[in-house]
């Protein structure tokens, strides 16, 4: 299995099916949002090679319209103008790829928060699981279910959208190195809030995953510090 | 176009016109449409064509484009479906409009607009601006160059803002 990064990061794709994909394509271009290109090229790329394979009338008939483009376009009556010119002013970000810098605060793409449903408590029973692990439990190889009354572990795997899910949160953490798992269970009808978000600062990095779940909110936030001495020495008491 | 660029610029559109066109297709749920705008960035692309080979990521360049067409189509298309829903409160204003803005009602409008183009003006302009069809469809039904029917129309506006003044958009 390829190990590469963005295999791990993207590799979720494959599991959705293709009106899920399309879904994931923002509707509304937002300019200030193309970090998601990225993203969007792969979902493209995995819907081509679908069609490729199994071929349902998506893709169009690109050495036909090769020719249109001849027949049509490159006449001689034309001039350099086109027919939905760009504004002067849209160009320059265009025509001059701006290098960036490393950001100190990226949001991963939005279409990662239309995925699924989501989970929640984690981020209340995310400290505890440290605590119990270091007591012995093996909470990550588990999955944690939270209900109003209790908590508790389980065995087995979760849905193919929580799996999906899994990944995406997944795929934060390792875009800045933290090691700690991803949950795998979510509970149904909870919304990632707003964009993951993921900074780093002298201490290390920091990924911020917000839900909300009807009138609930919750988060998850892992942080990996650079040297033990930055991680701050107290317990973590679960909120109820 | 050098012949190399040419082969790039081949290679580039047989990879990258398929995904585009999803893309577009996602965006305005028009396949016509889509098409259009996907053929219109590629013009533009071939228009740019040493921009687009230095450019480090030359379909992230394409798709940025297309973006941007996206925009200018929904704006145009807007702004049309805006005066056209306009029109009928015309009906209720007072004292009358003066006798160069376009009449009030819909159907007296077209009647107008048909005076004053000709025959080619007007069929361009009625399957462009009421039917909703890309100039590449026009083009493919009337056997010309998506230039000429780019050109017909801005004709026939020029025509219809000359008669009927600022009233027209």
């Amino acid at each position: 299995m390829p190990t590469d990064g963005k295999t791990q990061t993207y590799g979720f794709l494959e599991e959705l099916s293709t009106e899920q994909l399309l879904d994931l394509i923002p509707a509304d271009l937002e300019p200030e949002e193309d970090g998601d290109d990225e993203l969007t090229f792969r979902i493209l790329e995995v819907i081509e090679q679908r069609e490729k394979e199994n071929p349902t009338g998506l893709l169009p008939d690109v050495d036909q319209a090769w020719e249109k483009f001849q027949k049509y376009f490159l006449t001689p009556d034309g001039t350099d103008r086109p027919l939905y010119p760009v504004r002067d002013s849209d160009w320059e970000a265009v025509e001059e790829p701006v290098e960036e810098p490393v950001k100190r605060h990226r949001k991963l793409g939005r279409p990662l928060r239309r995925l699924l449903p989501l989970v929640a408590v984690l981020a209340v029973a995310f400290s505890s699981m440290v605590v119990a692990q270091a007591f012995g439990v093996d909470v990550f190889g588990a999955l944690a279910r939270w209900t109003e009354d209790t908590f508790h572990f389980s065995e087995g795997t979760g849905s193919a959208e929580a799996e999906a899910l899994r990944q995406v949160v997944q795929g934060a953490f390792d875009s800045c190195g933290i090691t700690v798992p991803a949950p795998a269970w979510y509970p149904e009808d909870t919304m990632l809030a707003q964009d993951i978000k993921v900074s780093e600062n002298l201490d290390g990095s920091v990924v911020l995953c917000e839900f909300v779940c009807g009138d609930d909110y919750f988060f998850i936030e892992a942080q990996q510090y650079i040297k033990t001495d930055r991680v701050t020495k107290y317990t973590m008491e679960k909120i109820i | 176009m050098p012949l190399d660029q040419n082969a790039f610029f081949d290679t580039l559109y047989h990879e990258s016109f398929a995904q585009l066109n999803l893309f577009a297709k996602r965006q305005l749920l028009d396949s016509h449409a889509a098409e259009e705008l996907v053929q219109d960035t590629f013009f533009t692309a071939w228009t740019k064509k040493e921009a687009l080979i230095r450019h480090e990521k030359p379909r992230g360049f394409l798709m940025e484009i297309l973006k941007l067409k996206i925009q200018a189509y929904r704006r145009e298309r807007k702004k049309w479906a805006r005066f056209l829903v306009s029109l009928d409160s015309d009906v209720f204003r007072e004292p009358a409009a003066p006798p160069s803005s376009p009449p009030a009602i819909v159907s007296d409008m077209l009647d107008a607009i048909q005076e004053v183009l000709n025959e080619g003006e007007w069929m361009v302009f009625q399957r462009f601006k009421l039917l909703g069809l890309t100039h590449m469809q026009i083009a493919e039904e009337l056997d010309i160059s998506v230039w000429a029917s780019q050109k017909r129309l801005e004709r026939a506006q020029q025509k219809l803002q000359k008669t009927f003044g600022d009233e027209w958009i």
